[in-house]
Formats: structure tokens, C-alpha cells, sequence
């Protein structure tokens, strides 16, 4: 039981040794921050920079997990292994992707940031390899499963960390959408479609990681 | 104990957008943040919301209960959903430990009746799968809505952790009834169908008029 998620929100994924330091900044920022306290405990200026900046760095990740399960639909569209019904739900997710990846782009920009135009690099390289070698339907939709719940991970990662507490429905409106492409793929793949009571962090970007 | 105004909390909270400019919730600039911004709600605490979830996720473990006992389910369509009572169990008892002593243990009264009563009349089972279909959507929305309405990263992260949960029993009861994908996966969650303790207040919610705090 998942009586307190926020003990297994630190699972961030490491993938290829990628040296996280913006994790680091991240977690040290998130230590002292009990919710969402907009006003900061009195250095002013500083902190409500700081808390901009956390904001930005949090949205561009999830924007970027986002493009790269574009990209990866896309790649596995293309890959022409799909049947034409499977391959009609990849375009549906991929365009709910690209919304999502617009919903982070436009809320990073407004609070001054870069909207970033690239899929996520960690996840991208984790998958590409893979996804070329994939001999069949099944192994595709495995690979997606896990793009899902990897973008599931990153957006649950980020709640309780914003400055702009907005934030928190605004990502998780993306995050149930991840999550009922995963109950599909699931399916899909025979398995269970709601087998999880509760969801964590664990496999999640690290804000700032594969940017 | 936190304190939310869910008016006063996303503009507090909000980005500042601009410099010198007008002071913008970043918030107000996303989809269903403008409109919930605008809303003028009574002021509740984590653990108020906390135990309304809690009510509402008890409604669902007794509609479950009463759909499998109706004898309307066929065998198949009882074991797709057999889990999904215990994924409601564990999200009631771990709201009702963050609810402390606003925690009432009972599903709330209102949605309980009119959800009872929507079971006893369907006739049949693709009935009560729309029942159970549009509660698990409910539910989703319902957390959606949480994470607007409390402020503690313990709730927030709750209601972040079971959101996904519901979305999924949604999903799997669509597919029971046989829609679309694009019937049971929209763009974005949307919190057009939550359970809104403001309108619905459990017994022991606590409304005050006190300022915002600043």
C-alpha cells in the first residue's frame, strides 16, 4: 500500500550514466519546500526566481519526455510493423502528446522560458536501438507501454514541486491521459489494463536530464 | 494544518508573467485554469478534501460491491473488474490517514443514494457498467480537482498517485462497454465531471469567511 507516494517519489531514471546534476539542484530545492509556499521563506527576489526557474526546467523536461513519445510513435508508425487499428491509436496518442508537449512549451515560455523543440534525448537514445530492432507488433507496443509510463513517472515527479501550484492539475491532466494509453497498451499486449492502485515516480526524467 | 482558498491559492501561487507588468497566474494561462480561478469557493483545509475523496472512494467500493451482487455482470465481465474494489479500498484508507480527524469511514450520503439508485434501476449489464464508467471518470476528475484544491506536497502527491488509477478502471470499463478510443481517452483529464466538496460538503467540512491569507 502507497500510504505515502511521496516515499517513492526519488526514482528517478538513470539512464547511461547521465550525470543529473540538475536533479541534484532539484531535490536540494525541493527538501525544504513543504507544498507550495509562493512566497518563500524571506529571501524574496531570490527565491521566487529560483522557484521561476525550477518551474521552466520541470515544464521543458516534461515538454521534451512529451516530443519524444511523439517522435517514438512516429518511428514506430513508420516502422510499419502496426496493424492499421493499432496504428490509427498511435497517431491518436501521438497527437495527444503533441498537445501535452505544447500544454508544458506554452507554460515555460510564459514564465520566461525556452519551449524546447527536441524529443528528450535520454529517452530518445533508450528507445531508438531497440525500437529498430523490434521483429513484430507486440515488441513495439512494449517499447510504447514504456514510454508511456515513463512520461506518466516524469509528470507524477513534478507534483508538489512548483511554484506556480497551477501546475500541479495542469501536468497531471497530461498524466492521466499517459496513463489510460497505458491501460490500452496494456490490453493490447494481454496484460492486465488496471493493474496498479496507486502510481510513483520511479523511471521518472529528472528535471533538466536529456534537455 | 493547511489552509487553502482555491481562489486565493492559484493566485498566490501563480508565476508572475511579465516584468512590471500586471502580476498574471501563470496558472490562468492553461486550460480549466481561468475557470477555476474565477470560482469563488468556501476555504478547505488538505484534510478536508482529503476525507470528501475518501467519501467518494467508499461510494465506489459499495457500487462495486452492488453491481457484482446484482447478477447482472456476466462471469467475464466480473473478473475484468474484481481488482479494481481493493485499488478503491487502499485509496480510501490512505485518504482517511491524511484526513485525521475529519475522516467520516462512510461513502457520502448524496453521491451514495443516487449512485444506489442508478444500480437498482439498470437493467442490465451494459447499465451498470455506464454507472461504473462514468464514477471512475468522476473519481479522476474528482482528484484533478484535488490537486487544484489542497496544498500540501503529502496531498498533492496522493491525489497525483490515485488520479492515474481511476483514469485506468475508466478505461477498462469503456472498453467492457465497447467505446472508442476517443470516448475514453480525451486530451487532456478534465475536471468538468468532479465531485465538488463546495457544493457537496461532507458533514464535517469546515467553511470560513476569514481573509486570504498573505
Amino acid at each position: 500500500m502507497h500510504d505515502d507516494p511521496l516515499l517513492e517519489r526519488r526514482g528517478f531514471l538513470q539512464l547511461g550514466g547521465a550525470t543529473i546534476a540538475m536533479a541534484a539542484l532539484f531535490a536540494a530545492t525541493a527538501c525544504g519546500n513543504d507544498g507550495n509556499d509562493a512566497t518563500g521563506g524571506g529571501e524574496g527576489d531570490e527565491e521566487a526566481a529560483l522557484g521561476d526557474e525550477r518551474d521552466v526546467t520541470i515544464l521543458r523536461t516534461s515538454a521534451s519526455v512529451a516530443l519524444a513519445a511523439v517522435d517514438f510513435y512516429q518511428r514506430a508508425i513508420d516502422g510499419g510493423l502496426l496493424t492499421t487499428a493499432t496504428a490509427d491509436a498511435a497517431k491518436e496518442f501521438q497527437a495527444h502528446h503533441r498537445e501535452h508537449a505544447d500544454l508544458f512549451n506554452g507554460a515555460a515560455k510564459a514564465a520566461d522560458g525556452e519551449a524546447v523543440t527536441q524529443p528528450n534525448t535520454v529517452v530518445a537514445q533508450a528507445l531508438q536501438s531497440p525500437l529498430a530492432q523490434a521483429k513484430d507488433e507486440p515488441a513495439v507496443l512494449a517499447f510504447a507501454l514504456q514510454v508511456e509510463n515513463t512520461t506518466l513517472a516524469t509528470y507524477l515527479a513534478s507534483v508538489g514541486r512548483f511554484k506556480d501550484a497551477g501546475l500541479n492539475r495542469a501536468t497531471m491532466s497530461a498524466g492521466g491521459v499517459a496513463a489510460r494509453h497505458a491501460a490500452v497498451l496494456a490490453g493490447l499486449l494481454h496484460q492486465p489494463p488496471a493493474a496498479k492502485a496507486a502510481f510513483t515516480a520511479d523511471g521518472a526524467i529528472a528535471p533538466g536530464t536529456g534537455l | 494544518m493547511n489552509t487553502s482558498s482555491r481562489r486565493d491559492f492559484l493566485t498566490k501561487a501563480g508565476a508572475a508573467v511579465g516584468i512590471g507588468a500586471a502580476a498574471v497566474p501563470l496558472s490562468t494561462l492553461l486550460p480549466f485554469g481561468r475557470a477555476v480561478a474565477q470560482q469563488v469557493a468556501p476555504e478547505l483545509t488538505d484534510e478536508d478534501v482529503a476525507a470528501f475523496v475518501e467519501s467518494v472512494e467508499l461510494v465506489a467500493i459499495d457500487a462495486y460491491a452492488s453491481a457484482t451482487a446484482s447478477g447482472k455482470l456476466s462471469a467475464g465481465t466480473a473478473q475484468a473488474i474484481a481488482a479494481f474494489p481493493a485499488h478503491h479500498r487502499e485509496h480510501a484508507s490512505a485518504l482517511a490517514s491524511l484526513a485525521g480527524s475529519k475522516a467520516e469511514g462512510r461513502p457520502h450520503p448524496k453521491f451514495s443514494d443516487i449512485v444506489a439508485g442508478q444500480l437498482q434501476g439498470a437493467p442490465g449489464e451494459k447499465a451498470v457498467l455506464q454507472i461504473l464508467f462514468d464514477l471512475e471518470n468522476a473519481a479522476a476528475a474528482t482528484y484533478l480537482y484535488a490537486l487544484g484544491a489542497t496544498k500540501g506536497e503529502r496531498a498533492l502527491t496522493t491525489a497525483a498517485s490515485y488520479l492515474p488509477a481511476e483514469a485506468q478502471h475508466a478505461v477498462a470499463v469503456g472498453q467492457l462497454l465497447g467505446k472508442t478510443l476517443t470516448d475514453i481517452i480525451p486530451a487532456f483529464e478534465n475536471q468538468d465531471r468532479a465531485l465538488d466538496p463546495t457544493k457537496f460538503p461532507l458533514s464535517t467540512t469546515t467553511t470560513s469567511t476569514t481573509a486570504p491569507e498573505e
